[in-house]
């Protein structure tokens, strides 16, 4: 029964895999930083630095294919996410990247964090947006766990913590 | 005779700026389930409307003064009167409703059901379905030929465009173009549809009447939408994982310019009233305004959250 399941779910995944529903979410959060923008773009713009400021990654790797540059990131709990560098742009001071693989319930995860000069001297403001799908790209009905709700919630999940522990680490000493 | 004069009174209302209503824009906002209307003389919104659940689509039938609006997570389409700004009906429209084209007389809709793979013809006054059928699979763009005698239908999961007859539904070809094909676009002599191919970052040119492939054009990352100006001889393609603009050589195919504007770009169309491009921004919730001449961003308009317009979502000046 278990390895129909398997089966099942095999066949499903290249679908899966391709497509996506129609209505995109959106994640957006903004933080306040008292620290220079330059200080927190050297932080935040490390595609492999990601352990120095996100409470929930424990470690990240950096592997080249031809110019793709991807990052494996090794979360606390012990899950494991793949992401694809789209873009790092020193100038604007903004990251693009997006999901290869991961354990999370979204699909088709594209995501940009710019670093901009605050309203004040000395502050700076870090914007994380994120667009993505929900894991359930099929026809209705939605599958409890894999509907537009546990995507923003998995996701807010990830940029909420990690903007607030960014601003610590930025403005410690 | 009769018909004459009306025929030169229409020409001097059109050709007189001063009676002349602007241009205007139909925006859907999928966050916030709202449809603004943007004034293009002024780059100002004049009517923000509450429609159905998740806008996607739209478009427009000037002579019926009509735009309609497909609400993908409603299952229907919210129908707007241009001359009052309100939301007059809304229609069922199958389950997913995404795409839309209309005749120009506003008699019928075509709207793309994207869940269950159908193509359906609506006829707004009845609410009627007047026939529906298959579109493997995960219809999207919608464009109706010049003559309005076939439609074309972008199917987004099996790589291909349908040519159908548009009084029928019956299925004339099915032509092979990139990967993902979303957003269609014609030329204005009707000669070429333009197809943006989402994954393999460019657009397919297909001759409408030998329905061949011309050529394929390069563009930038994740391109969604596409839309020429009155003479053809510029394509502007929005790429929604670039944040950019493709300005394109219609004949040489060329891209003469990219231009940044407001992240994740999806609808985009061009106003013979101002020469300017107008790009619906998912990310910033903005109409970014780009000069046709100078390839310049000359405004941002905050339209509303996730800011879409997935189709020709301009009527021109009356």
């Amino acid at each position: 029964m278990k390895k129909l399941f398997a089966v099942i779910l095999a066949s499903l995944l290249p679908f899966a895999a391709s497509a996506h529903g129609p209505s995109p979410q959106k994640v957006e959060e903004t933080i306040t930083i008292k620290a220079p923008p330059a200080k927190v773009w050297a932080i935040v713009g490390d595609f492999n630095g990601m352990p120095k400021w996100h409470p929930a990654v424990k470690a990240s790797s950096i592997e080249k294919k031809g110019d793709d540059t991807f990052r494996t990131l090794t979360l606390k709990d012990g899950g494991i996410i793949k992401e694809r560098l789209k873009e790092k742009n020193d100038a604007d001071m903004r990251l693009k990247y997006e999901i290869t693989e991961s354990p999370l319930p979204v699909n088709d995860y594209y995501a940009v964090i710019t670093v901009k000069q605050g309203a004040n001297p000395n502050e700076t403001t870090v914007q994380w947006m994120a667009r993505f799908y929900r894991k359930y790209l099929l026809n209705p009905p939605i599958p409890a766990g894999q509907d537009d709700e546990s995507a923003l919630n998995a996701i807010t999940g990830i940029v909420k913590p990690g903007l607030d522990n960014l601003k610590k680490v930025a403005e410690g000493n | 005779m009769l018909s004459r004069i009306f025929l030169i009174a229409c020409l001097i209302a059109l050709c007189s700026p001063a009676s002349a209503a602007p241009a205007l824009a139909y925006i859907t906002n999928q966050g916030d389930n709202t449809v603004a209307v943007v004034d293009l003389d002024k780059n100002q919104v004049i009517a923000q409307l509450a429609v159905g659940a998740k806008p996607v689509g739209v478009a427009l039938a000037p002579l019926a003064q009509r735009a309609f609006i497909t609400n993908v997570d409603g299952g229907t389409v919210s129908v707007i009167d241009t001359r009052s700004n309100a939301v007059i009906a809304e229609i069922p429209a199958g389950q997913s409703p995404v795409g839309v084209a209309a005749t120009r007389d506003g008699t019928l809709l075509y709207v793309a059901d994207w869940f269950n793979n159908r193509l359906l013809a609506i006829e707004p006054l009845t609410k009627t379905v007047r026939f529906e059928v298959e579109a493997p699979q995960a219809p999207a763009g919608l464009q109706l030929a010049l003559d309005e005698k076939r439609l074309f239908v972008a199917n987004r999961d099996s790589n291909d465009v349908t040519v159908l007859d548009a009084h029928t539904g019956a299925i004339l070809k099915k032509i092979a173009v990139g990967t993902h094909p979303f957003g269609l676009t014609l030329s204005p002599d009707g000669q070429r549809l333009y197809v943006v191919n989402v994954w393999s970052n460019n657009v397919t040119v297909l001759d409408t009447r030998t329905l061949e492939t011309i050529a394929t054009i390069p563009v930038g990352d994740h391109p969604y939408c596409a839309t020429t100006n009155s003479d053809g001889s510029r394509l502007y393609v929005s790429n929604t994982r670039a944040d950019t603009l493709s300005v394109i050589d219609a004949k040489t195919l060329q891209t003469l310019a990219t231009v940044p504007v407001g992240a994740t770009p999806e609808g985009v169309a061009w106003s013979a009233a101002t020469n300017r491009i107008y790009i619906a921004s998912w990310m910033d919730n903005e109409l970014t305004v780009v000069d046709a001449a100078t390839h310049q961003v000359i405004a941002h308009i905050p339209t509303g959250k996730e800011s879409r317009a997935f189709g020709q979502f301009i009527l021109e000046s009356r």
